[in-house]
């Protein structure tokens, strides 16, 4: 799933941020809300959800070895938790059986796409700086400024790069295969081989193939034709 | 339009039917009130709020129900317990709709879900939701305060796939003995609301939408989503909001199609002021699918489905 590589473009995976100076040290996430802040940070964001946006964070900071300083500031998501569940995360990592975020208070902490080996790449790379329930952008601007001249220079590792989100497409692949032979194709009349029967072939709309096949299968009826739907 | 080999089951919760084929029961429709950011909200710690505008927003989606024929709930959600509690009792009183009872804290929900026992509409309640972070403390409260009804969420956060939220609602998780679906039966909930879990697009939006489709075939339930999450929070749309908003809005809306056309039965709209916007549009898809049902099928339309009240 991890990848090593220098050609790429950063950040990897799209989402609400927006990035300022990439050569910078410090990653800025506002939860919940945006901020405007007025600083020299490197990337500035939202994440509301414990789950896929934090694994999307982990994505994008890691893929960056000069990031250094993991800055959470923004009002609290309700109930999701999402910077304490961020805090949680630096401080204990994730149970690697349930990957459930150790000690999180979340809805549903778990980071189940990314490897863990991203996971400790992220607690090593980056400081957390807890500024959570901070909304006053002059005092994160000033904050992201002491950080900056404290900058300790490029992690001491080559950026991590994950294949985030792009599920490998032969799962998808769809090959439908018949031992049958058309007798009369204008009519769909074919010779089922197995029990050597004539019967009229089926053609069926696949919506799911696993763990079972459900497909949609125009019947008609003696009122009229309607789609069938069912789990074969 | 389409028809399920297996039984579709149709529940009455406070006197909505939820459930069925396309064309055969009207979509039920929620809107979420008092949610994160709602501006009715003044103190979303203690729950106060503009009484008059919550009202005001609460009426407006009664109207559109009874000038569409789309039958109404209303999504309560709340931070605390104090503010769960009065926006109940509000909410309670001003419709008789049913209620979903939801916070992403379970003491919250499980509170509203008691006091909606203690003041007499456990019938019209939904818990929202029975999820797989379900702890046995918030399991042994359900099994005290036995609500028939719940919002069963197929969020699986290791496996987005149609496998995986399937996986949620049939196989043991996380040290349990059953999925989902059997520990709500077991907690006596006989009328669990299937809910495909939306997820970010690119994060598996794709396959929340169309495990609409595969989980009624599968488990005949009533199902749905809050599918207008996904544009929501679509970055693209989201830039592109500051420029056009009417696109946005235009996405946000039409969403909803996109799993009624799956044979969704129940939408989870999301803010309740877009009830004027979101009946109309599910109302007219209704009628296409009700046509369609009626005539290759011939199964009538209930009487107050927006196939007989607006054409």
């Amino acid at each position: 799933m991890s990848t090593r590589a220098t050609r790429r473009e950063w950040p990897p995976v799209p989402g609400d941020f927006e990035v300022r100076n990439s050569a910078g040290s410090v990653a800025l996430c506002t939860l919940g809300k945006k901020i405007d802040v007025d600083a020299e940070y490197a990337i500035i964001g939202t994440c509301k959800t414990e789950n896929i946006g934090i694994e999307r964070m982990v994505v994008n900071t890691i893929s960056n070895p000069k990031l250094r300083f993991f800055v959470v500031a923004g009002p609290e998501v309700p109930g999701h938790k999402t910077g304490s569940s961020i805090r949680s995360l630096f401080a204990g990592g994730v149970d690697p059986k349930t990957r459930r975020i150790a000690e999180a208070e979340g809805a549903i902490p778990y980071l189940e796409n990314v490897p863990l080996e991203a996971i400790d790449r992220f607690r090593s790379q980056l400081e957390l700086i807890d500024m959570i329930d901070v909304v006053d952008a002059a005092s994160i601007a000033e904050t992201v400024g002491e950080l900056e001249r404290r900058n300790p220079g490029p992690f001491s590792e080559e950026a991590m790069w994950l294949d985030y989100g792009r599920r490998a497409a032969t799962k998808a692949r769809l090959v439908t295969q018949t031992g049958d032979i058309s007798v009369i194709p204008e009519y769909g009349l074919v010779l089922d081989l197995n029990f050597l029967l004539l019967h009229t072939q089926q053609s069926v709309v696949v919506v799911a193939t696993h763990p079972s096949r459900t497909v949609v299968e125009p019947r008609a009826v003696e009122t009229g034709t309607v789609l069938f739907v069912r789990e074969e | 339009m389409f028809v399920f080999e297996r039984e579709q089951y149709i529940h009455t919760i406070g006197g909505v039917r939820i459930g069925g084929v396309p064309g055969e029961t009207p979509t039920v429709l929620a809107g979420t009130i008092f949610y994160s950011g709602d501006k009715t909200v003044t103190d979303s710690k203690r729950g106060a709020f503009d009484k008059k505008a919550a009202e005001d927003l609460i009426h407006r989606q009664d109207e559109q129900s009874a000038l569409t024929g789309n039958p109404c709930m209303v999504q309560v959600f709340a931070e605390s317990t104090p503010a769960m509690l009065g926006y109940l009792g509000f909410v309670a009183d001003m419709s008789s709709a049913p209620i979903l009872i939801d916070s992403t804290e379970a003491a919250v929900r499980l509170a509203g879900l008691r006091y909606a026992e203690e003041s007499g509409f456990l019938d019209r309640a939904i818990y929202n939701s029975l999820n797989i972070s379900a702890t046995q403390d918030e399991l042994n409260m359900l099994a005290e305060l036995r609500p028939t009804s719940a919002i069963v969420l197929a969020f699986n956060p290791r496996d987005s796939t149609i496998a995986g939220r399937r996986a949620v609602l049939e196989q043991p998780q996380l040290g349990r003995a059953g999925g989902l679906l059997a520990t709500a039966n077991e907690l006596g909930i006989s009328k669990p609301l299937i809910d495909t879990a939306t997820t970010a697009m690119g994060a598996g939006a794709g396959s929340s939408v169309s495990f609409v489709m595969v989980a009624k075939t599968v488990y005949g339930q009533p199902t749905g989503s809050g599918i207008h999450n996904a544009p929501a929070s679509w970055a693209w749309l989201r830039k592109l909001k500051k420029t056009n908003r009417a696109a946005y809005e235009a996405c946000d809306i039409s969403s909803g199609l996109l799993i009624q056309s799956m044979g969704a039965n129940f939408i989870l709209y999301g803010p309740i002021a877009n009830s004027d916007r979101v009946f109309p549009v599910i109302a007219m898809a209704d009628v296409f699918a009700a046509e369609s049902l009626r005539d290759e099928f011939g199964v009538e339309p209930a009487e107050n489905h927006p196939f007989h009240k607006l054409l």
